[in-house]
């Protein structure tokens, strides 16, 4: 079989407004009610907003800092 | 979002050659059926996706876009089929080609090379809702609340929202398994730490007492406290280990009760019919091979999901889009729904199973540990062979849930676990029992030490883990606070979206509608996984749109609602859609007031618009919401769509003349003609006898249509007389005066009685007298329209139904009263 070149990774489409309102709001209220800690709000964050993460691994990852597997 | 400049098509679906120019502006593209428009609806989102909808569906499995996609012709060389769109991205600012050919759907050339418009298309390539035909849009109308509730969220790009639910869900789903599993070993280690210690129930006094009693019967000091770091045996000489202890017969009797119960649970009437009652359920699922199919999908679509972290597939590293790939399997996971009802329905059965048999293998191997310690040792190498079975058939039962390939050896494991423990292995159990019950009474001293020896050590393993414990059900409580959290939050906002786009159809709609359903209103009401939408039927209640609305109004709602979730979907950035025959069976009546809520609400969209009616080009174009437009006249397997400019059709017929082609000139104006006195006959409400086929020649059409306008005219001049407006009656009188010189010079009035002078003979007309008659048309049709180089539209008279109101163009430059005063 040919080698075959892995494609360059696809720019990642910015969230669309009704997904950036709903998960901005989420965040903020999580903030505001103290539900977690200042590092996992954080954690929390970035991982929603900034690498658009929806999987339960990476947001078991955010939100107890540890890899529950 | 883009706004397309122009497009270039070759040797792609019916066409061979086609270049259109839009300018940016919004485009109407009209023919009657079979002339190619939806293969320029097809081309624009093939450039803009690298698909074709139509293509996929029901119906269509034997259809692909690199087979099907490229003229039939070409079928045999797809990357001679070609889109080329150049378009602005208002956005970035920035001017961009996309070329994208049929050969390599998935790679276009896209100039310049940029991430940020990569972006954009990549994000208009995952949500291609900017093409939408009346099939697609009524949708959103026409359907079950479910289904409505997953169409609107996709156009939403709520699969998101659902997505980080679904995973938060999970992750409390899984912290709560968890937390149970901690409690079932915090519960083992309990009943441990009481068995050593002697005592019913866990009390820091009751501890002290019996630990500081033989701390008394040692000499050491009696422990005051019980804190965390408390060490039962404080003091006492570094002496053996647990494992190496004298054996306390006391404890070693509990833990032998402890054992004998935990083996007559797993032979007990109720526990047999637990496992009776789960092998139905796992061989229902055995025995029924599409449900075991969709459980197969499901969890290797789960596995899927979960490995999809990259750009490429991980096996042959072929490219692979990751969101796309995602989008797809979710919607898969989406349809086995059945599957993972069964599957939670087996979960929920295996549970108390599990435990039952956690606490059995607990408690043998406590037992073989027993056997270790007595003097002289009992070899318990089959009661842990045995205790090793039962430790594989546990894991078979547990995996069924996650690898539904196993089922038949899962479904042997439970009729093993009910069995007795084979006869070797229970006589190697009572000669252990026996031995323990031989054993001497150990001095005061001896069991004191051994006492606080086991004591501590189960103490320690009581304190991790209750410790493992606690820290699950922390997880436990956060996942669930974060999860119900995201819910409600999701919910709210949600709904707020939904109360938004609520408000803008119900104004769109009354835009449209203004005349009769001027207080309309729509209802969203979203419910789990549902969205019902109800509307107001004039005053007499809200019911589903479909109750009781005519067709028309049903595709006006169906436009309406799409604008409504486009503008709060992508706010800005809805500068782009395509309608491809949307607006087919929208009531002729309210076709200007949609071309003004196209026009009104948004002015920075580009809308390209397909019709097979010309009187509802017309209508685009005197309402200005169409800057361009392109006609298709025919088609044919080798041409393609056969272009028809309305703006050229002079020129073409005066070219035809100077080549003496008179035959084709007669036809280019007869065709022509027969489209503009279509849309004059329908503009001066004329009265043209019904045809039951709904095929109109020129015959049928001129003559009602300049009686229309004479008539027009005519009433126009008597309600200024009855006014006396004395400016308006002299400029009627002067377009009457005109009108009824250029209607001479066209000799349409003579067709009844001289057949000579028919359209039918302009064929064997000489070509000056063809081309008199082509400028007296002209001169006419000029006439009837707005002077004002802006509006340019043909007149009409305003309402479209009831009385005459006035006779007037889009702009207003034409105006005149049509109501004679009383």
């Amino acid at each position: 079989m040919a080698k075959v070149t892995k494609a360059s990774a696809i720019t990642k489409a910015p969230l669309s407004p009704t997904v950036s309102a709903v998960i901005s709001d989420f965040v903020s209220k999580l903030a505001e009610e103290s539900t977690v800690d200042a590092d996992a709000h954080v954690r929390l964050k970035k991982a929603l907003l900034e690498d658009q993460s929806a999987d339960a691994a990476s947001l078991t990852v955010a939100l107890f800092g540890i890899d529950e597997k | 979002m883009l706004s397309i400049e122009k497009i270039e098509i070759e040797d792609f679906r019916g066409v061979r050659k086609l270049a259109l120019n839009l300018k940016y502006k919004n485009f109407g593209i009209c023919g009657p059926n079979g002339t190619g428009k939806s293969g320029i609806v097809d081309a624009i989102e093939f450039a803009i996706t690298g698909d074709i909808t139509r293509l996929r569906g029901s119906g269509t499995s034997d259809l692909s876009v690199r087979v099907h996609g490229p003229h039939v012709d070409a079928a045999k060389h797809p990357n001679q089929a070609r889109v080329t769109l150049t378009a602005r991205i208002p956005s970035l600012g920035k001017v961009v080609t996309i070329e994208r050919s049929v050969a390599a759907p998935n790679y276009p050339k896209i100039t310049p090379t940029d991430k940020n418009i990569e972006a954009v298309i990549a994000e208009l390539a995952a949500h291609p809702e900017f093409a939408l035909s009346r099939r697609e849009i009524i949708k959103y109308i026409l359907t079950p609340a479910g289904q409505r509730s997953k169409d609107v969220q996709e156009l939403l790009r709520l699969d998101h929202v659902e997505k980080v639910r679904l995973a938060f869900q999970k992750i409390a789903n899984d912290a709560r398994s968890k937390a149970s599993m901690a409690k079932t070993q915090l519960d083992i280690a309990t009943r441990d730490l009481l068995q050593a210690l002697g005592i019913p129930a866990l009390s820091k006094a009751a501890l002290l007492k019996v630990v500081n009693e033989r701390r008394a019967v040692l000499q050491l000091t009696p422990l005051t406290d019980l804190l965390a770091e408390t060490d039962l045996k404080n003091g006492l000489a570094a002496g053996p280990a647990v494992s190496t202890a004298p054996l306390r017969k006391a404890v070693a009797t509990a833990e032998i009760q402890a054992f004998s119960q935990a083996q007559q649970i797993l032979i007990s009437p109720s526990f047999g019919k637990s496992v009776v009652d789960t092998t139905a359920l796992v061989k229902a699922l055995a025995d029924n091979t599409p449900l075991l199919k969709s459980v197969r999908r499901e969890v290797l679509i789960k596995q899927g999901i979960e490995l999809t972290e990259d750009d490429a597939c991980p096996l042959c590293d072929l490219p692979w889009d990751t969101n796309e790939l995602l989008t797809h399997l979710q919607e898969k996971l989406s349809l086995v729904g059945e599957a993972t009802k069964a599957l939670d329905a087996i979960k929920k059965a295996i549970a108390p199973i599990k435990d039952a048999l956690i606490t059995f293998e607990q408690d043998t191997r406590r037992l073989i540990s027993i056997g270790a310690r007595l003097d002289p040792k009992i070899d318990a190498a089959l009661v842990s062979g045995t205790l090793q079975q039962y430790a594989e058939w546990r894991q078979l039962i547990e995996n069924i849930c996650g690898d539904p390939n196993q089922l038949q050896k899962a479904l042997d494991a439970f009729t093993y676990i009910v069995r007795p423990i084979p006869t070797p292995t229970q006589q190697v159990i009572s000669a252990i029992v026996a031995s323990v019950a031989a054993l001497p009474e150990l001095s005061q001293e001896q069991d004191a030490s051994a006492f606080l020896i086991l004591a501590q050590e189960r103490l320690r393993h009581y304190r991790d883990t209750r410790a493992a414990s606690d820290a699950a059900n922390g997880r436990q409580e956060i996942a669930k606070r974060v999860s119900d959290l995201y819910s409600a939050r999701s919910t709210a906002v949600l709904e707020g979206i939904y109360k938004t786009v609520e408000k803008d159809f119900t104004d769109f709609y009354r835009i449209i509608n203004s005349e009769d359903e001027g207080k309309f209103e729509g209802a969203l009401k979203p419910s789990v996984g549902k969205l019902a939408f109800d509307v107001d039927f004039y005053g007499r209640g809200q019911f589903p749109p479909g109750a009781y609305h005519s067709e028309g109004h049903q595709d006006g709602m169906g436009l309406c609602l799409y604008l409504a979730l486009m503008k709060h979907t992508l706010g800005n950035k809805f500068t782009f859609a395509v309608l491809d025959d949307v607006l087919m069976s929208v009531d002729s009546s309210h076709r200007r007031e949609v071309c003004k809520l196209l026009r009104s609400q948004f002015p920075k969209v580009q809308f390209i618009l397909t019709t097979h009616d010309p009187v509802w080009l017309q209508f685009m174009r005197t309402e200005n919401l169409i800057g361009t437009s392109v006609n298709f006249g025919s088609w044919s397997v080798d041409t393609g769509p056969q272009v028809w400019d309305h703006v050229d059709i002079w020129k073409d017929i005066s070219e035809r003349l100077s080549k003496n082609d008179v035959s084709g000139a007669a036809a280019a104006l007869r065709r022509y003609l027969e489209f503009i006195t279509t849309i004059l006959a329908d503009n001066l409400r004329a009265d043209v006898p019904f045809q039951s086929n709904g095929s109109y020649d020129l015959g049928d059409l001129m003559a009602p249509t300049l009686k229309a306008w004479r008539a027009t005219l005519a009433l126009a001049r008597e309600s200024a007389q009855s006014w006396g407006n004395t400016s308006a009656q002299a400029a009627i009188v002067a377009l009457e005066a005109d009108a009824k010189a250029k209607i001479a010079k066209s000799l349409s009035e003579q067709w009844m009685i001289n057949k000579a002078v028919h359209y039918n003979e302009w064929a064997n007309l000489q070509p000056k007298e063809l081309a008199s008659l082509v400028v007296a048309f002209k001169d006419f049709l000029e006439s009837l329209r707005c002077s004002n180089a802006d509006c340019g539209g043909y007149s009409y008279v305003s309402p479209h139904k009831g009385d005459r109101q006035a006779l007037r163009c889009t702009c207003g430059s034409i105006n005149f009263n049509l109501i004679l005063k009383k």
